[in-house]
């Protein structure tokens, strides 16, 4: 008796300790949720149980295609995003560096930027064709201008006095560049690429949902049609770990390259 | 990437002046001017109001320094500088609308890629004369409207909700930041078959959209409150509600109301995008339609009037959140 309140004891210590166990069972009572409702409530039609769509997970990349799609559409986000950071960076040094620029165009760059770009969405089907080349040049405008605007921010933010200094010692501009910019410019610019990996995202899948003819949009639109939800569920959540993935690895990035300033 | 935080013994909340201090500069947002930014995929960074820094030191200012004008110099620059800059900007739209002309007209771009700037001026004048845009808009705003007004209550009461005990913080901010980082706009086949193609599912994928902003920022702001402040309202025999209303409000509501500013510009992108992809009506619908009729400088009007009214709306919120900061 008394051993059993000590344990309860113990167990409701340790959750007090843990948020991350209380986490963990506050997911595991959504999926319950969830398994409760599709198998009860929800029309199979339209919701399928997490443990079907987990279990089927293999039948999902069985489908003749997806596996190519999910290739095509990783290749999209790779290319767009290696476009959108070289872009941004060039942009964005041009832009921050000088003043008469930064004051003219900065600007501009910010309306861009807080334009919805969706809608001339058809506009890039039109010039690019339903291929994978709209899909990139989608995700590199979502994803150019939050780099630009963190280099710029970046750039903004050196101590004058690191540059006179320099200057003073007669450092050359090269090596100002890569002595005094670059390393003070990097915290923001790994937190310029993280806002671009969400803005690649973005773009990329918004176009992939809009037109797509072997990419994973296609498959999505696919199995909507076909009331298929454990295979769409499947495709999604599958979707969703790489997002996750890919903006953990960016992030962990961010912070280890981060970390001198702080030190 | 959601664990280290939690994973500390100590609760955020009295961890959060440190944790501002280690935080690198943030980016200026969308609307300047915001205090705290929620970005995808992490907790808050605080950006204090610090000032612009400084312009670079230039040649001019440094070799006047010694003349007897010194002091008239600089701000006679500033305004050249300035005048010269709007002459830039000026001279660059000019450049982009004349290219487009040319290309249009002389250099024999496809009509159907890129339309006569006249003609999408005329069908813009056409658009706004005749009225035909006001039903489109009447469901577009109207699913804002819902989609907003749903994240914003529900937003708001779980988040001050969770925000009253460290422990809650702790278990449910790192998973509100995780979904966060999400694109939603994934899970849009499925809000099409849950509620179907009309206004429905827009106001379902933009109200859980926008509830992630919303409900970050409202943990932040109330769970962060500098402890002090509590214990000496406290101390001075301040009631639940006094404490509220004279303590945690004021020191909440700017964090909450970037939130709100947030939650709105992605619920209307939210909403426009589905519009776009999935939808019988709205003005996303519209410019998808005369995309697949080849009506070009029809659609390029409607792309016109759609930005407009998206950077008008955003423009409004910015300046309600600003006023509500300073108040």
């Amino acid at each position: 008796m008394a051993m059993a309140a000590a344990r309860r004891r113990s167990l409701l210590h340790g959750l007090a300790r843990r948020p991350w166990l209380a986490r963990l069972l506050v997911i595991a009572a959504l999926l319950a949720l969830w398994e409760v409702a599709a198998r009860f409530l929800v029309d199979p039609l339209f919701l399928s149980p997490p443990s079907q769509v987990i279990m089927s997970l293999d039948k999902v990349f069985g489908t003749r295609g997806v596996p190519a799609a999910l290739q095509l559409t990783l290749f999209e986000l790779t290319v767009a995003f290696v476009l959108a950071v070289a872009i941004g960076l060039a942009l964005g040094l041009v832009i921050g560096l000088q003043p008469l620029i930064r004051r003219s165009f900065f600007p501009i760059v910010l309306l861009l930027y807080c334009m919805p770009q969706v809608t001339i969405l058809p506009l890039f089907i039109l010039f690019f064709g339903i291929g994978a080349a709209s899909k990139i040049a989608f995700g590199v405008t979502h994803g150019v201008f939050p780099v630009i605007v963190t280099v710029v921010a970046g750039v903004q933010n050196l101590k004058p006095i690191l540059l006179v200094s320099a200057r003073s010692m007669g450092a050359s501009r090269w090596q100002m560049f890569r002595y005094v910019i670059f390393p003070h410019m990097v915290p923001s610019f790994f937190a310029g690429m993280r806002l671009g990996m969400s803005g690649v995202l973005l773009g990329v899948l918004l176009a992939e949902l809009y037109v797509s003819v072997a990419g994973i949009g296609y498959f999505t639109t696919l199995f909507t049609q076909n009331f298929d939800p454990t295979k769409l569920l499947g495709l999604i959540g599958v979707l969703a770990a790489m997002a996750i993935v890919l903006n953990a690895v960016v992030r962990r990035a961010e912070n280890h390259f981060a970390r001198w300033r702080t030190e | 990437m959601a664990g280290n935080e939690a994973d500390s013994p100590v609760p955020p909340r009295f961890r959060a002046k440190q944790s501002h201090v280690a935080a690198p500069p943030s980016p200026p947002s969308c609307a300047e001017g915001s205090g705290v930014e929620v970005v995808p995929g992490g907790a808050f960074e605080a950006n204090s109001p610090a000032p612009p820094a400084p312009p670079f030191p230039k040649k001019k200012e440094r070799a006047g320094a010694a003349a007897p004008q010194a002091i008239a110099l600089p701000r006679k620059q500033v305004s050249v500088e300035r005048a010269a800059s709007r002459l830039i900007q000026a001279g660059f739209l000019v450049g982009l609308v004349a290219v487009w002309y040319l290309a249009s007209t002389r250099w024999g771009v496809n009509r159907l890629l890129l339309p006569n700037p006249l003609a999408v001026y005329d069908n813009l004048l056409d658009i706004l004369r005749s009225g035909e845009f006001i039903d489109d808009l009447e469901t577009t705003l109207e699913e804002l409207a819902a989609a907003f007004a749903l994240s914003a209550t529900g937003g708001i009461t779980l988040g001050y909700l969770i925000s009253r005990s460290p422990y809650w913080i702790a278990v449910f901010e790192p998973l509100f930041a995780a979904i966060y980082s999400i694109p939603i706009i994934l899970f849009l086949p499925l809000f099409v078959l849950f509620f179907g193609l009309g206004p429905a599912s827009k106001i379902a994928l933009g109200a859980a959209i926008s509830f992630f902003p919303i409900v970050i920022n409202t943990i932040a702001g109330f769970g962060h409150v500098d402890r002090l402040f509590v214990m000496a309202a406290r101390s001075m025999g301040a009631s639940d509600y006094h404490l509220f209303r004279h303590v945690l409000l004021p020191a909440a509501s700017p964090v909450i109301l970037t939130g709100l500013r947030m939650g709105f510009t992605t619920a209307l992108l939210s909403i426009i995008g589905s519009e776009t992809l999935a939808s019988l009506a709205g003005l996303g619908h519209r410019i998808v339609h005369l995309a697949e009729a080849m009506e070009m400088a029809r659609m390029f009007a409607y792309i016109v009037f759609v930005i407009a009214i998206a950077v008008t709306l955003n423009t409004i919120v910015s300046r309600l959140e600003a006023r509500g900061k300073r108040d």
